[in-house]
């Protein structure tokens, strides 16, 4: 029982994967992924590359195979009843969480840079507050306000991920010999996070919602674009630093966009412009996890009926975005969460996909 | 002294008790049907009630004289005398059996519920026989209307010098000069329990967005209020529920505006007594675009049209982003800026968000004051408030010269919008950022925006989101509808926007009938 009755069309749903893929992750996964691999690090996002085009192949094949079935209707009839409503509970606490986690970072990094002197509860707060208030509305218009947000996001990010180039220097990429393939196997399951988290894993609710033809292809294409600008995001603190520098920097994109500083500009650090830009794009995220959480928690315990739970959830969201946590709790949270996502978002689709795929018309 | 005192009032109280008593019999013998009237003059008198200006007389001398029944005041007097005075008269001299072919034209009233509605409505009731069905109902109403002038809340340049007036049929009369077109409808609808308003709906049948009438029509049928006093109590009915300060309505008074919107797959709803038609559905643009389609060419228009979305934007934003600047973040200004601000500031008594949000809510007080007043007033009005607020405060050094330029701008952003309604939401919608941006800096200024955002996208105006075709994101349309009037004038799209049934305006093979003054004949 798909939550609705909601339609997406097929552009909006393709911004929201762009959305998505974007997330928090030049901030989230940049500083480890430098430290890791130097100026290869842009390289580490390739397995999660395609390891996200696996993931949406899986979508693809249910969605073809079930065009008006979400997961909350071919979960319990392929994994059983207990095992499909288990499925079903741990995505819904996956979205939540995933919600609160992309929260956590923004506010990290807000504190870092902006509101240093205020407490970190208040934009926690704000950001929940915000996301719950669109999220109450359901996905029509989270779609709406995403696409809206394009008019500043898009030749906001254009700005951001071109404008530091013209201080770089372009040599510090090189050689691209020498590649630490060691390194870049254990980053395969930071990579692998990387690209299942790029949008597919929401789509198994959304997809029967697109009015359309051709999604796939559009959300693929919108999934590479956001690709290409993360590996742009990661190769550039090193093209502008050099390897060894950017790798002293807790947020080394939004220090590398800092160093944008023109005479006849009046905003002299872009890294403030920088931080205010992923604000919009993490509010669109989180208003996603959120709807999506609501919505799979509401088919759980109230029949479908999943806005009362939104305020709820907003408030688990406002937990877990403050700095509620000790650094250790945040980083065994964040592994059960990392471990979550690649079973819940990558080998349980899989495995629906080949159980769809062998019943055939029988599913 | 008391005891005469007391006597006076006793006095007072037992005549004006005596007065009333007159009044109620009065009444009661007014409404009493006079010796030699037909019975259904006594049920009309008794529907109707007592009023002064209700007349009742026999139309001639004799007994086979018809009996007239009107209210003074709703009659044309020259029409009384000419369509049924004298005709009477004659037809009473020459001897004429039928009368009732005197107005071949007139209604039979099948109750007395009609013939008394017909009454109300300027109609002479001709009472020919003892039942309803004698009673003849011969509109001759006084038409009370103004001449139409140019419009008064839409400065028009260049283009048609014409606005609606109050009366519904001349308004429909003046469309269909715009509109002589086959598929140009028009249904009416009378709502309000007491003042039976007419409401008219206008569309094209083959090009509105299919179900969208019906859906108009149902909830103008759902109404249930004693009285309609203007479009806007309509609008609200219409879009019931809605706490938005954003109007999910266009108001216009142009003739041309309305007719665009119609011939794009809109709907013009039309009220009695109200020379604001309005447009459903809807959306945010549609309030900034419109006087500039006499401009020369797509620049021009290209140009206006980015400038008031500037401005109003602006307008909402500005306060709350000089004071996230400027009290919780001023890292990203350049340092000669910061200093150049920092030293208007020296000695000022109060924090940039205080002083903002005062002035703020001043010039709101005197934009409203100005706007309530009456015209020389209004002027005063200003020329005190910029000498009150512009000079003396900063002079007293109770505000900076950078807050009062803002709030200079932010006044003026306001009223770029081209409907009024509009700028009251642009006024309000500022002071959440403002807070916003106050508490929490810049951070907070673009929570406050991103609260605005999604507040709009949440609307919908009959349907149709209130910010297509942004979001949902029609690109073409976009360009040719928001940002600039058409490139080429050959277009052939309607915006899609309003989902018409016909999404193809125009010839769209270019072979229409006219000619350029260089083509082949």
């Amino acid at each position: 029982m798909t939550p609705g009755p909601f339609r997406l069309s097929v552009g909006q749903a393709a911004w929201l994967v762009f959305y998505l893929t974007l997330c928090v992750t030049p901030f989230a996964f940049a500083e480890g992924l430098i430290q890791a691999m130097g100026r290869w690090a842009w390289a580490g996002l390739l397995p999660g590359f395609a390891l996200g085009v696996l993931a949406l192949g899986a979508v693809a094949v249910l969605h073809r195979r079930l065009p008006r079935d979400s997961v909350l209707d071919y979960a319990p009839r392929l994994l059983g009843r207990f095992g499909g409503w288990l499925y079903i509970a741990l995505l819904g606490l996956l979205f939540t969480a995933g919600a609160g986690a992309n929260l956590r970072i923004f506010v990290d990094m807000l504190h870092s840079t902006l509101n240093a002197g205020m407490t970190a509860w208040v934009p926690a707060l704000v950001m929940a507050a915000l996301a719950s208030y669109v999220a109450f509305f359901g996905p029509e218009v989270v779609a709406r306000v995403a696409t809206a947000l394009l008019l500043a996001v898009l030749p906001g990010v254009a700005l951001i991920f071109t404008l530091p180039w013209l201080n770089s220097v372009p040599g510090r990429l090189w050689p691209l010999w020498n590649v630490p393939w060691v390194s870049l196997t254990r980053q395969a399951h930071t990579a692998s996070i990387l690209g299942v988290c790029r949008g597919f894993l929401p789509l198994l609710l959304i997809a029967p919602m697109v009015d359309g033809r051709r999604f796939f292809g559009r959300a693929l294409a919108a999934q590479v674009a956001g690709s290409i600008l993360l590996m742009v995001a990661f190769a550039m603190p090193v093209a502008v630093f050099g390897p060894d520098l950017a790798q002293q920097f807790r947020f080394p994109l939004l220090d590398a966009a800092g160093t944008v500083a023109w005479s006849w500009l009046p905003i002299q650090r872009w890294g403030h412009l920088t931080v205010l830009l992923w604000e919009l794009i993490t509010f669109v995220v989180a208003s996603t996890y959120l709807w999506l959480g609501a919505a799979i928690g509401g088919w759980l315990l109230m029949r479908g009926r999943w806005r009362p739970l939104v305020p709820v959830l907003g408030g688990a969201v406002f937990l877990l975005a403050g700095p509620l946590l000790g650094p250790e709790a945040e980083s065994a949270v964040s592994t059960v969460w990392n471990w979550s996502v690649v079973v819940l978002g990558m080998v349980v689709p899989l495995g629906l996909a080949a159980a769809v795929l062998m019943r055939g018309q029988a599913a | 002294m008391a005891s005469f005192t007391r006597r006076d009032s006793e006095f007072a109280d037992i005549v004006d008790d005596a007065s009333h008593v007159i009044l109620e019999c009065e009444g009661l013998l007014r409404a009493l049907p006079r010796p030699g009237e037909p019975p259904l003059i006594g049920r009309l008198r008794a529907e109707l009630g007592v009023s002064d200006d209700f007349r009742v007389h026999p139309a001639g001398p004799g007994e086979s004289s018809p009996w007239l029944v009107y209210f003074r005041t709703l009659v044309d007097p020259n029409r009384f005398w000419q369509e049924i005075e004298q005709p009477v008269a004659e037809a009473l001299r020459r001897g004429d059996g039928r009368l009732e072919d005197l107005w071949p034209t007139a209604l039979h009233a099948g109750t007395v519920a009609e013939a008394a509605e017909g009454i109300l409505r300027g109609s002479v009731a001709v009472v020919l026989g003892p039942g309803p069905r004698g009673c003849l109902l011969h509109n001759a109403a006084l038409q009370v209307a103004r001449a139409i002038e140019p419009p008064k809340t839409e400065q028009v340049i260049v283009g048609p010098k014409e606005a609606f007036v109050e009366d519904v049929d001349t308004n429909i009369a003046l469309l269909r000069g715009w509109f002589p077109d086959t598929s140009f409808r028009v249904e009416v609808v009378r709502v309000g329990r007491r003042s039976k308003s007419r409401i008219a709906v206008a569309y094209l049948e083959d090009v509105v967005r299919p179900g969208l009438v019906p859906l108009i029509m149902e909830s103008l049928r759902r109404i249930r209020t004693d009285s309609i006093r203007a479009d806007w109590d309509i609008a609200e009915y219409l879009t019931a529920g809605s706490l938005t300060p954003f109007p999910l309505a266009e108001s216009t008074e142009r003739p041309d505006k309305v007719a665009q919107a119609i011939a794009d797959g809109r709907v013009a709803v039309f009220v009695q007594h109200s020379p604001f038609p309005f447009l459903l559905p809807t959306t945010v643009f549609e309030f900034q675009k419109d006087s500039e389609a006499a401009l020369p060419g797509p620049v021009v228009t290209l140009y206006i049209r980015a400038l008031r979305h500037i401005g109003t934007f602006l307008a909402v934003v500005s306060p709350g982003l000089i004071v996230a600047l400027l009290s919780a973040n001023p890292g990203p200004l350049r340092p000669e800026l910061a200093q150049t601000v920092a030293l208007t500031r020296i000695g000022l008594p109060y924090p940039v968000f205080p002083e903002m949000l005062a002035m703020m809510l001043v010039i709101d007080i005197f934009n409203e004051a100005t706007a309530q007043a009456p015209g020389g007033i209004g002027n005063a009005l200003s020329i005190v408030g910029t000498l009150i607020i512009g000079q003396i405060s900063v002079s007293a050094r109770l505000v900076s010269e950078l807050v009062m330029i803002i709030a200079a701008a932010t006044s003026l952003g306001t009223f770029l919008t081209l409907r009024y309604q509009f700028s009251y939401a642009i006024r309000i919608w500022k002071y959440p950022i403002l807070i916003l941006s106050g508490v929490v800096g810049l951070f907070g200024w673009l929570a406050g925006i991103l609260f605005l955002v999604v507040h709009l996208a949440s609307l919908k105006s009959a349907g149709v989101p209130y910010l297509a075709p942004l979001a949902p994101l029609h690109p073409r349309s976009l360009v040719y509808n928001v940002v600039t009037r058409r490139l080429r004038p050959q277009t052939v799209r309607r915006p899609p926007a309003w989902q018409p049934a016909d999404a193809t305006s125009g010839d769209p093979h270019g072979s229409g009938e006219q000619q350029s003054g260089d083509a082949p004949s």
